[in-house]
């Protein structure tokens, strides 16, 4: 079930939300608890019954060995509990690695050897990375004795809890568990159901409005490129910036309705985007995207393969594995593994340059507007080429927008906008612009919306900021001012949310307007991954 | 508490006001005429977003006006025979243009046989193109007419679809967006429209006209025409073979009309010759006649008249070249698109004894 379908927004969420507190408050916790995860598991399982085997399977095991890994913690027996863990790493990336990678490792070997090696087509199925991420930190956690778990209802919660199941964020168990059983926690509040179908209704606007909006002018662009297109200057421009928006979008809308609905229920989940596009380096940019997955590769892969404490040259292969694995992650192929590989060489060149310029350059390096700007676009920059290996369905179509955003397809506008241009069109074509027979109000269009989204990413405050009153979520985003530029600082304090009229009036437009759009349902981005 | 007990009180509030007032203004302007609300001059009499929308709405609409007369076919008839000329006879009205664009043979039937249903229907005028009988048939499913079994069908109207589109139609924002495109459209001279008798008077075709010039209008269009025409294998029947579905399917509709008592012309569209250059230019032309020939001989066996209005006059040979921006050839608005004055020619001659033309713009085949 997608958060942004009529069943789930007026069938399923008032229902499990009613049905959770009504037998909270007349059962008592346990049936409660037992309510949500049946209740998650039909969320589940509404795309295809069968993929429930695999989740209740993997959970049952990975319950089983948490238990093993608490109680051998206790007991002191090191090795045992080494033992335990290993199998635990082994059967969860097992798993993933037979559903999400034997495909990809098999054409990749007939491509390299020439050979026919032929499998059935096996299934991904919905959200094994996620819930095999969080199951993986989980038994990690427990082995170090930082969480443990003798429910299994409580553990099934903590995996299936629909909100975050999906798509994230990736919650550690000590993180969400304790929420369920503070005291109180069984009385719906409503503050905590206006914060959340605010924040809901935020995240609704931005998938179903602003990312489904400009999908339309990425999705012709890619394909073209896959089919062979040299797509020119403006028209790979327009792909290119229109994904980069629709993904940001995208999964922040998604990440936005999780906290939301779990608010609903009175839960905090962890922050998960901090307006990435603001950042003014590529280490903060990844302190701001996807932060729950950031933090996992950094917590149990980077500083468990030793980070930065073994000279830089170890620390650069750390960071460049430690990204070329989370490439990976997010697909099974080849185009995902080069998106990891190319934020591991900026991530390297990030460090190398404050290096440089802390210990090698004489003089202290200006940091004011005009610093900030250029770090800005830099940054900016290199993120927008970057998704377009991360978007593009291969090398090929990716290495063909590139060349067409680097002007070596030439450069052209419709015909229609350069007809009404007038002078200025004579001085583009002084550049070597010329003119198409392609639709003039498809391209107005594709750059009105990029525009708008643009100013959108850049200079307004995000949700987390829009609803900090309320301690939207387990614990913000800590930054010093040169990390990120901040066009409208002014706007910030304005925009803050609290439980006026005016602000629920605003919220109501906001939500209707998304729900209004559902017409046409469109799935998450981040579902694949 | 009570600030938050209120919060979500105005929010609610807000939210069913707003459900109200979208389904309000939606179903004022109708902008997709899938209501049948009255067309109001100034605010909503323009349909631009109607054209979207074509599938779902001409067949309400069709259903509203419960023709005598139906013109069926793709975009060219669509854009060419207007239902509202005074050519037409009393004894033939109402007439609905149930033209739809891209729509193939089969497709154009089942909106036939959809017509069939309403009792008054007395004669279908019926515009078939050379392109959709053109399909890459390197692999037939129907290749000999005797073992030919094509069923034209028309897909059961189910009450949740209705629902749906209904729902759609009211409360949705592309119903809303297109609500207000379709008041400002009132303002703007070259609003694209559908009537409320089906015909589109292409005034979407002005813009580029006065900005560009018609000449960009003829070259993408023969662009796109010498794409589609260029295919590979692109057959009018198999190698082989002695029929194909669609002539199968249009075979299968017009018995089906002839079975009720409708009288059917069938009439080959006209075109400009750009196109007829390029039908040459891709080694087609042989089979151009041929189909001509098949069409013939169906249109006799079904009982239906057939109309051959692409042979070459000067109509069809205007000069797009010469034409300055904001000036428009006469007949065509690009190579397959031809314009309702042309379309009124051959109403003259389709419905004989209206108007008498000099230079006759197409001959009987099959009386």
């Amino acid at each position: 079930m997608l958060f942004n379908s009529y069943e789930f927004v007026l069938l399923f969420l008032p229902a499990a939300w009613i049905g959770y507190f009504m037998i909270g408050n007349r059962k008592g916790r346990e049936p409660a608890i037992a309510w949500l995860v049946a209740a998650s598991l039909f969320f589940y399982g509404w795309w295809n019954p069968i993929y429930l085997v695999l989740l209740v399977i993997s959970m049952l095991v990975n319950f089983l060995l948490g238990e093993s890994l608490s109680r051998s913690h206790e007991r002191q027996t090191k090795r045992r509990n080494r033992r335990v863990l290993v199998l635990g790493l082994a059967f969860n990336l097992g798993l993933l690695a037979y559903f999400k990678y034997t495909n990809f490792f098999i054409s990749s070997v007939d491509a390299a050897l020439g050979t026919t090696f032929n499998l059935e087509h096996i299934v991904l199925p919905l959200a094994i990375s996620f819930f095999t991420f969080q199951q993986v930190a989980y038994l990690v956690d427990a082995s170090r004795g930082m969480t443990k778990e003798y429910s299994f209802s409580h553990y099934a919660l903590f995996v299936t809890f629909f909100p975050q199941l999906i798509a994230g964020p990736i919650v550690h168990h000590g993180e969400m568990l304790p929420q369920f059983a503070r005291r109180g926690a069984l009385r719906p509040r409503l503050a905590h159901l206006s914060v959340g179908i605010t924040i809901f209704a935020i995240g609704l606007f931005k998938k179903a409005v602003l990312a489904d909006g400009v999908a339309v002018y990425a999705t012709p662009v890619f394909d073209s490129a896959l089919h062979g297109g040299d797509p020119n200057f403006f028209f790979a421009w327009s792909g290119a910036l229109a994904y980069t928006f629709q993904l940001y979008f995208d999964f922040s809308g998604y990440s936005d309705m999780a906290i939301g609905i779990a608010r609903m229920f009175g839960i905090r989940l962890p922050l998960n985007f901090f307006s990435p596009y603001k950042s003014t380096s590529i280490a903060e940019f990844w302190r701001r995207w996807h932060m729950t997955l950031s933090r996992f590769l950094r917590d149990y892969l980077y500083i468990s393969m030793g980070g930065s404490r073994h000279g830089s040259t170890r620390r650069y292969f750390n960071l460049m594995t430690t990204m070329l694995l989370g490439g990976l992650w997010h697909g099974a192929g080849w185009t995902f593994v080069a998106w990891g590989g190319l934020h591991g060489f900026y991530l390297i060149v990030n460090h190398f340059w404050r290096w440089f310029v802390e210990t090698v350059v004489p003089w202290h390096m200006p940091n004011n507007r005009l610093t900030r700007a250029v770090a800005w676009a830099l940054t900016f920059l290199v993120v927008v080429i970057g998704w377009v290996f991360f978007r593009a369905e291969s090398f090929d179509a990716a290495l063909r927008l590139l060349a067409g955003m680097f002007g070596m397809n030439g450069a052209s506008i419709p015909n229609a906008i350069a007809a009404r241009a007038g002078n200025v069109f004579d001085a583009l074509s002084y550049l070597g612009v010329t003119v198409d027979y392609s639709s003039g109000t498809r391209f107005l269009k594709s750059y009105f919306w990029i525009g708008v989204l643009f100013i959108a990413s850049i200079a307004l405050p995000n949700s987390c900021e829009i609803m900090r009153r309320v301690r939207p979520v387990l614990s913000g985003h800590r930054c010093a001012p040169e990390d990120a530029i901040e066009p409208l600082r002014l706007l910030k304090p304005l925009l803050v949310w609290q439980p006026s009229r005016i602000a629920a009036i605003l919220i109501a437009l906001v939500a209707m307007t998304a729900l209004l759009s559902l017409s046409e349902i469109t799935e998450f981005l981040y579902f694949q991954f | 508490m009570h600030l938050y007990a209120r919060y979500i009180r105005t929010l609610l509030l807000t939210a069913v006001a707003v459900l109200f007032f979208v389904a309000g203004f939606t179903l004022t302007i109708d902008p997709y005429g899938y209501f049948g609300t009255p067309r109001i001059t100034g605010l909503s009499r323009i349909k631009p977003a109607s054209a979207t929308r074509n599938r779902t709405v001409k067949p309400i609409a069709m259903a509203r006006i419960n023709p005598r007369t139906l013109i069926l076919g793709n975009s060219r008839p669509e854009v060419g025979l207007d239902p509202a000329s005074p050519i037409w006879p009393k004894a033939k009205r109402p007439i609905y243009n149930f033209g739809i664009p891209g729509a193939g043979v089969s497709e154009q039937g089942r909106y036939g046989l959809l017509a069939l249903s309403k009792q008054s229907l007395r004669f279908v005028y019926w515009g078939v193109d050379f392109v959709d009988f053109m399909a890459d048939r390197r692999s037939m499913k129907y290749c000999n007419r005797s073992s030919a079994t094509v069923k034209v069908v028309v897909p059961k109207s189910s009450t949740w679809k209705r629902l749906k589109d209904t729902t759609l139609a009211l409360w949705s924002l592309r119903a809303v967006l297109d609500s207000v495109w379709t008041v400002l459209s009132q303002y703007r001279p070259y609003s694209a429209n559908r009537t409320m008798l089906g015909f589109n008077p292409a005034r979407d075709y002005w813009p580029t006209i006065v900005a560009e010039g018609q000449g960009v209008l003829f070259k993408e269009k023969n662009a796109e025409v010498r794409k589609r025409l260029f295919g590979q294998g692109l057959m009018l029947v198999g190698k082989g073979c002695n029929w194909s579905s669609d002539f199968e399917a249009l075979n299968e509709v017009l018995e089906a009309f002839k079975a009720k008592g409708i009288h059917v012309v069938l009439f080959i569209n006209p075109y400009h010759v750009d196109y007829l250059n390029i039908i040459r230019e891709a080694g087609l032309w042989q089979q151009f006649q041929t189909w001509k020939n098949y069409l013939a001989e169906i249109a006799r066996e079904t009982g239906s008249e057939l109309w051959d209005f692409s042979k070459l006059d000067p109509r069809k040979q205007e000069n797009v070249e010469t034409l300055r921006r904001g000036q428009a050839l006469q007949w065509f608005w690009e190579p397959a698109h031809y314009r309702r004055a042309l379309g009124r020619l051959m109403l003259s001659q389709m419905l004989d004894g209206f108007d008498s033309i000099d230079v006759p713009v197409g001959v009987r085949l099959v009386p």
